[in-house]
């Protein structure tokens, strides 16, 4: 899941990308609206994290601004401005949840990811694909009674999937959710590591979840493919 | 009046006070009028009387005949009412009416035919009104061209019973006191109950305040179409004063408010850095570098907490100037090396102008380096990224005025007392990265009232901002 911050207190937004590359996710951090502005229009993001007294643009243009051109992406306002009007105001204006500061780390990670759930149509924390079962809030993989234990790229990798299971994912899309820009490489990076979740997934006679699509990508499929 | 005069009180007491004088004036000129008329009607029959009585006055060879005196004594009943008497003046002798018996007449007269009235008591309880008039008898015989002979004078008085005049003025007077005092009573009556009800929209507007729960204290006060315009003036000064009451609350709310929120970042900040330190076991080396981010963001918040102390202490009005020779000069010059990392990064050069030649002040040094730190911070802050910060000194009038200006990349608003209000930021940006507090410009304005400098900031143009700041000379 990529998810881009615009937040300009240094300590904050450092904390945040910390916590949120930690579990998994690929995170864009800005300190200025205008630049906040620019990733937002030109990366498809999962979900953006977005102060709203920020330099630059502030916050609630950006997010009039995103709402207007008609860009969907679940945006979290996180602000210290708590009175009812503000938090109206920021709803109304388009954003998808308010979350007032000071809040903890587990609160914001909750809350993204109940946003990208609903963008990809899942309620439940747990997410099944077959005996597959991905568990969102503890990050934990079992397949029947084996757990699989994934690294943080290899989770990053198959929870994106498992979100959209039975569709096919391109590596691009693959490439533009799940990998941080700054790491260089290309998607087909991609590749290496669909191979390493594909052989942590399928053990022994285990059919196989996680198929490829030549020239059009990948897909977790409880059936085998057929 | 005591302590609490009351409006009904005082419009009773000088109404009923004015009716009371009204209606004393109104006796008092009824019953003069009604007396005089009586008193002018017993004159003219007095006269006319006299007149003819005094005709009757005649000498014949030199004795004086009463005729009248004959008159009366042949009527029956003029001779028990006429009183009358006259006086030879030359012998002293006089003859009266039958009507006197033993009493006498009051000896009166003024010019020789110039009647004069008199009232008088005859026989110690009887009032009477009386006309004395001086004469000449007139010859019987026309014989007076007797050389030397003198004419004889009389005095005569003719006078009237006053009785029946005095029982009508007596309870004329009676009547009058009894009117007067009716009326006196009704109009009282009258006027309380207008008063009265002149004084509920009064008592209306009290209760309808005195009703007022806390949630609605700041609310004005509305008023129908018909209610008295002596009262709107009241009500409006009021609601205008409600007004003024309501800013300061809320300025100080949004202070209190604002304040909060400049502590609720940071805090926010300590929060996460903490736990995310927490989330896992970690080098020493790693937890050192996470307990210096929380050190900084302390730091940080003791010089907000440190600034709003100081703001709150300026507008106690509790600071206490420690007087110093200043260069202002060099002041101005450590303030703008101060801030070399801000105007590096935004790649700022400045331009001096410092023409004062009364630039070693004697002054608070502390205040004035906030001061002249925070305005040049401010500019700093919102220049546009390479342009040039002016900062200029030059005397005027006794004083010395400093300005520093900046280039700012779009027109901000004109208000400007909002720039002065705290945690007011025209571009709605918080920059905290940069250690603003959202004050600065508030603690120059408490500073400048401090030290008695005049501080104005507004934009000069569409793409300047300018903050001018006149410090009068001090006596070195």
């Amino acid at each position: 899941m990529r998810i881009l911050l615009i937040e300009d207190y240094t300590p904050l937004r450092e904390s945040i990308t910390e916590h949120l590359k930690d579990t998994g996710f690929a995170v864009d951090a800005t300190p200025d609206g205008n630049e906040g502005l620019k990733f937002a229009t030109s990366h498809k993001y999962d979900a953006i994290v977005l102060d709203l007294m920020v330099p630059g643009i502030d916050g609630l243009k950006i997010l009039t601004e995103l709402r207007k051109n008609g860009d969907e992406t679940p945006i979290i306002i996180t602000s210290a401005l708590d009175s009812m009007e503000n938090r109206v105001e920021g709803l109304n204006a388009g954003a998808d949840d308010y979350l007032i500061k000071p809040f903890g780390l587990p609160e914001l990670l909750a809350r993204i990811q109940a946003q990208t759930r609903k963008v990809y149509g899942k309620r439940k924390a747990t997410i099944e694909v077959g005996d597959l079962v991905v568990d969102l809030n503890s990050k934990r993989v079992t397949r029947g009674k084996r757990e699989i234990v994934l690294t943080k790229r290899e989770y990053g990798l198959l929870e994106y999937l498992t979100y959209r299971a039975g569709e096919i994912v391109s590596r691009q899309e693959i490439w533009e959710h799940v990998y941080q820009d700054a790491e260089g490489g290309s998607s087909n990076a991609v590749d290496v590591y669909v191979s390493y979740l594909r052989k942590k997934l399928n053990e022994g006679n285990e059919p196989n979840l996680l198929q490829t699509r030549r020239g059009q990508g990948y897909f977790l499929d409880p059936n085998d493919g057929t | 009046m005591g302590p609490n005069p009351s409006i009904l009180g005082r419009l009773l007491l000088g109404t009923g006070l004015s009716i009371l004088l009204m209606v004393l004036m109104g006796i008092v000129i009824v019953y003069f009028s009604i007396r005089n008329s009586f008193i002018e009607q017993i004159d003219v029959d007095l006269k006319s009387t006299a007149n003819l009585m005094v005709s009757e006055l005649e000498t014949q060879g030199g004795n004086v005949y009463h005729e009248w005196l004959l008159d009366i004594e042949d009527d029956p009943t003029r001779a028990l009412d006429d009183l009358a008497q006259a006086w030879d003046v030359r012998t002293g002798q006089s003859v009266k009416s039958p009507a006197l018996g033993p009493r006498e007449l009051p000896r009166f007269h003024g010019e020789l035919n110039q009647p004069v009235f008199l009232d008088a008591t005859i026989g110690g309880d009887q009032s009477v009104r009386a006309i004395g008039i001086l004469v000449n008898a007139v010859p019987k015989d026309r014989v007076i061209e007797v050389p030397d002979y003198e004419i004889p004078q009389f005095v005569f008085v003719l006078a009237a019973s006053t009785r029946q005049k005095d029982n009508a003025l007596r309870n004329l007077r009676q009547t009058l006191i009894l009117v007067g005092l009716g009326t006196f009573v009704l109009c009282g009556v009258a006027i309380f109950g207008v008063i009265n009800q002149s004084l509920v929209p009064l008592k209306d507007l009290s209760d309808r305040l005195d009703a007022r729960e806390d949630n609605q204290l700041g609310r004005p006060i509305v008023i129908s179409h018909n209610f008295p315009m002596e009262l709107r003036g009241l009500v409006e000064g009021y609601n205008h004063l409600l007004e003024r009451i309501e800013g300061v609350r809320k300025r100080e709310r949004d202070f209190s408010y604002h304040a909060a929120h400049e502590l609720r970042t940071p805090l926010s900040g300590i929060k996460m850095v903490t736990e995310l330190a927490l989330t896992r076991e970690r080098s020493s080396k790693d937890y050192q570098n996470r307990f210096q981010k929380v050190d900084t963001i302390a730091d940080g918040m003791k010089t907000t907490v440190s600034r709003l102390m100081q703001f709150a202490r300026l507008q106690g009005g509790n600071e206490v100037l420690v007087l110093d020779r200043i260069d202002l000069h060099e002041l101005l010059d450590t303030a703008w090396k101060e801030l070399s990392q801000k105007t590096k990064d935004h790649k700022l050069s400045a331009k001096w102008k410092l023409n004062s030649e009364h630039f070693i002040q004697e002054n608070d040094a502390e205040l004035l380096r906030i001061l002249v730190s925070n305005l040049i911070d401010n500019a700093a802050s919102y220049a546009e990224e390479g342009s040039a910060i002016k900062i200029g000194t030059f005397d005027e009038k006794k004083h010395l005025i400093l300005t520093i200006s900046n280039a700012i990349p779009e027109k901000l608003e004109e208000d400007r007392e909002r720039f002065f209000e705290p945690f007011y930021r025209a571009d709605k940006v918080r920059t905290h990265g940069e250690g603003h507090t959202g004050i600065g410009l508030s603690l120059c304005k408490e500073i400048a009232l401090t030290i008695g400098a005049i501080i104005n900031i507004a934009p000069t143009d569409e793409k300047t901002f300018e903050a001018q700041v006149s410090i009068p000379f001090s006596d070195l």
